[in-house]
């Protein structure tokens, strides 16, 4: 079953189409919202308005696009209004100064285990250059099809892309020796 | 792809395998979404008519309008200039200085001299907040009499130093007001250069 | 590219007004001087700082301080880091409406034992002098050993009588003088301030802006 064909079925009226729609799709956005928003309720958020937006604008899909780059372009927006509607002592620098503030003898909480080393890495990150980072190479997007979802140029996300590695690589080896 | 992975370094190679790994995804969370999907009208195949519209750009406002809209200051506001909201090149506030090319007196740099008599130097050199401290930057030159001088040109305002003699001893400014403990186990001192030119 | 003269000395206008006196050096990136793990952390209490609307450079600035004396960098983070508390105390105490100069100034006072209320006092009696130079030179007297409390109220006491920059100033070569020569700092402080004449309140004050620290004397 391809997915232009199970669009069809739901706008026929068969609901179930949409949800191997959502079996299909379900767990890669997970892995994109959590590692995008760093905690799984606003994960979990992001994903129920990502799906019902899709499921109410299914009659706009066209199907010379690819359906997970349609799927992918909500799901990037949702993420960046939830991120947007966070209060600001959410941000993670907020947090990293109350770290870095509070704890001088840096006890570190982390256990090491590497999942949440890395969603901590992340979390670092500028949003915007984690979004890049993540539809490049956890998403194994393109740069034609980010620059399509997101509306930025190519070059601008190649910079956002390199300049996420680069931090990455910086923040990585240092937690990794602590 | 995976060439362009390999060409990436191991520690951003090992961000991206432990990134790819799956999370784990509740269950309810799921079910929950496909009760709110059901309760849904059923959505409608779009007019023909739509087809030939453009997709619409998603775009969002840069980061530096959310955080303006949130009550913050200070972002992306450097002196004299805001960015645009679009987050392209900074527009002109409108100033004297968009008429004349003149500058307001009170941000026209001066030309400072510092003086350290230490004759038994080999070398002494200035550092402070308007070098970044760095070492190497402001040399000063021996003088006939023994002493060590330097013109240095600052903006009007404080500004934090010390001389550095030999390239290892910290020496505060004998006839400069003294800066408060520098936390670093050293003295500094402070010049306050004036604005107006009279 | 043809542009405009107007925005020729824009550029230029630009070009001078980069913050906190960074006009003597063309160093693009200062902060690759520092190790790449306490960068990271400078960095991060810089967006703080950012963020509250406090100043940055002088956090760079004392980051890089550290790295120039060889400080461990542990020390570094926690002077830096003491240095954000300072301005944000100063920020507090001063208000929104101060210049990056009375900030750092107000924040240096702060460290040496001063309290918010001290300073809170100045702010609140000044009308269009700014107190760069009055709280320099208050930091200077406590460093010399003038008591604190001494220091504080002689020096809010001229402010509120309309002493100028030039008061200030040669108030501070005076003391500096009679501490060099003996006296106790605390009286020699009291003893010149009775010298700086009262200048009534509405009354221009003498040239504000005239005084130059930076002259030094030959010793």
């Amino acid at each position: 079953m391809s997915d232009a064909a199970d669009v069809q079925r739901v706008l026929d009226g068969d609901v179930d189409a949409f949800a191997r729609l959502v079996d299909r799709y379900y767990e890669r956005c997970a892995r994109f919202a959590v590692r995008m928003l760093g905690n799984r309720d606003d994960a979990e958020d992001a994903l129920q308005a990502t799906f019902v937006r899709a499921y109410r604008s299914l009659g706009k899909y066209q199907e010379r696009d690819k359906f997970s780059a349609w799927l992918y372009r909500i799901l990037v927006n949702q993420c960046r209004s939830i991120a947007s509607r966070r209060s600001q002592r959410e941000r993670v620098f907020i947090r990293e100064e109350a770290v870095l503030l509070n704890a001088p003898d840096r006890s570190t909480s982390w256990t090491g285990e590497d999942e949440e080393l890395v969603q901590r890495v992340l979390a670092e990150l500028d949003p915007l250059l984690r979004e890049a980072f993540l539809l490049k190479h956890v998403e194994d997007m393109s740069y034609e099809e980010m620059s399509a979802l997101t509306g930025v140029g190519v070059s601008a996300l190649k910079m956002r892309v390199k300049r996420a590695c680069d931090r990455l690589k910086t923040r990585w080896e240092y937690i990794k020796d602590e | 792809m995976s060439d362009e992975l390999s060409a990436l370094d191991p520690s951003v190679q090992d961000v991206i395998a432990e990134a790819r790994r799956p999370v784990a995804v509740d269950a309810s969370a799921r079910r929950l979404l496909m009760e709110a999907v059901r309760a849904e009208p059923r959505p409608r195949r779009a007019p023909i008519l739509a087809w030939f519209v453009a997709p619409k750009r998603l775009t969002m406002p840069p980061l530096a309008t959310l955080a303006a809209a949130a009550g913050l200051v200070g972002i992306g506001v450097i002196a004299g200039y805001t960015i645009n909201r679009d987050g392209r090149a900074p527009t002109e506030r409108a100033s004297r200085a968009a008429v004349t090319p003149q500058l307001p007196d009170s941000v026209v740099p001066r030309a400072i001299k510092f003086v350290l008599i230490a004759p038994q130097a080999s070398q002494v050199a200035l550092v402070g907040d308007f070098n970044g401290w760095d070492t190497g930057a402001t040399p000063a030159e021996r003088q006939p009499d023994g002493s060590w001088a330097t013109v240095v040109t600052l903006r009007p305002g404080r500004h934090v130093y010390s001389f550095v003699v030999d390239g290892t001893h910290f020496i505060a400014d004998p006839a400069a007001p003294m800066a408060p403990d520098d936390g670093y186990g050293q003295k500094n001192s402070v010049v306050v250069v004036a604005g107006a030119s009279s | 590219m043809k542009v405009p003269s107007s925005r020729w000395s824009l550029v230029a206008l630009a070009a001078l007004l980069v913050p906190a006196g960074l006009v003597a050096q063309g160093e693009r990136d200062p902060l690759a001087r520092l190790p790449a793990s306490l960068r990271y952390d400078v960095e991060v209490l810089m967006d703080s700082a950012r963020i509250y609307g406090l100043p940055v450079l002088p956090l760079q600035s004392k980051a890089l301080e550290g790295v120039a004396k060889r400080a461990p960098e542990r020390k570094i983070m926690a002077e830096v880091i003491r240095e954000f508390r300072s301005l944000r105390d100063a920020r507090v105490a001063l208000g929104p409406s101060v210049s990056v100069d009375e900030l750092t100034a107000a924040a240096g006072a702060l460290r040496l034992g001063i309290t918010q209320a001290q300073l809170a006092q100045m702010a609140r009696s000044r009308t269009d002098k700014i107190l760069t130079v009055p709280l320099v030179v208050l930091a200077d007297l406590v460093s010399r050993g003038v008591p604190k409390d001494t220091a504080s109220s002689t020096i809010f006491q001229l402010f509120q009588k309309g002493a100028a920059d030039d008061d200030f100033q040669s108030l501070w070569r005076g003391v500096e003088r009679d501490i060099d020569s003996g006296t106790d700092p605390g009286q020699a402080l009291l003893n010149r301030a009775r010298e700086i004449p009262s200048r009534s309140p509405g009354a221009p004050p003498a040239s504000t802006t005239r005084p130059d620290i930076s002259e030094t004397q030959d010793r």
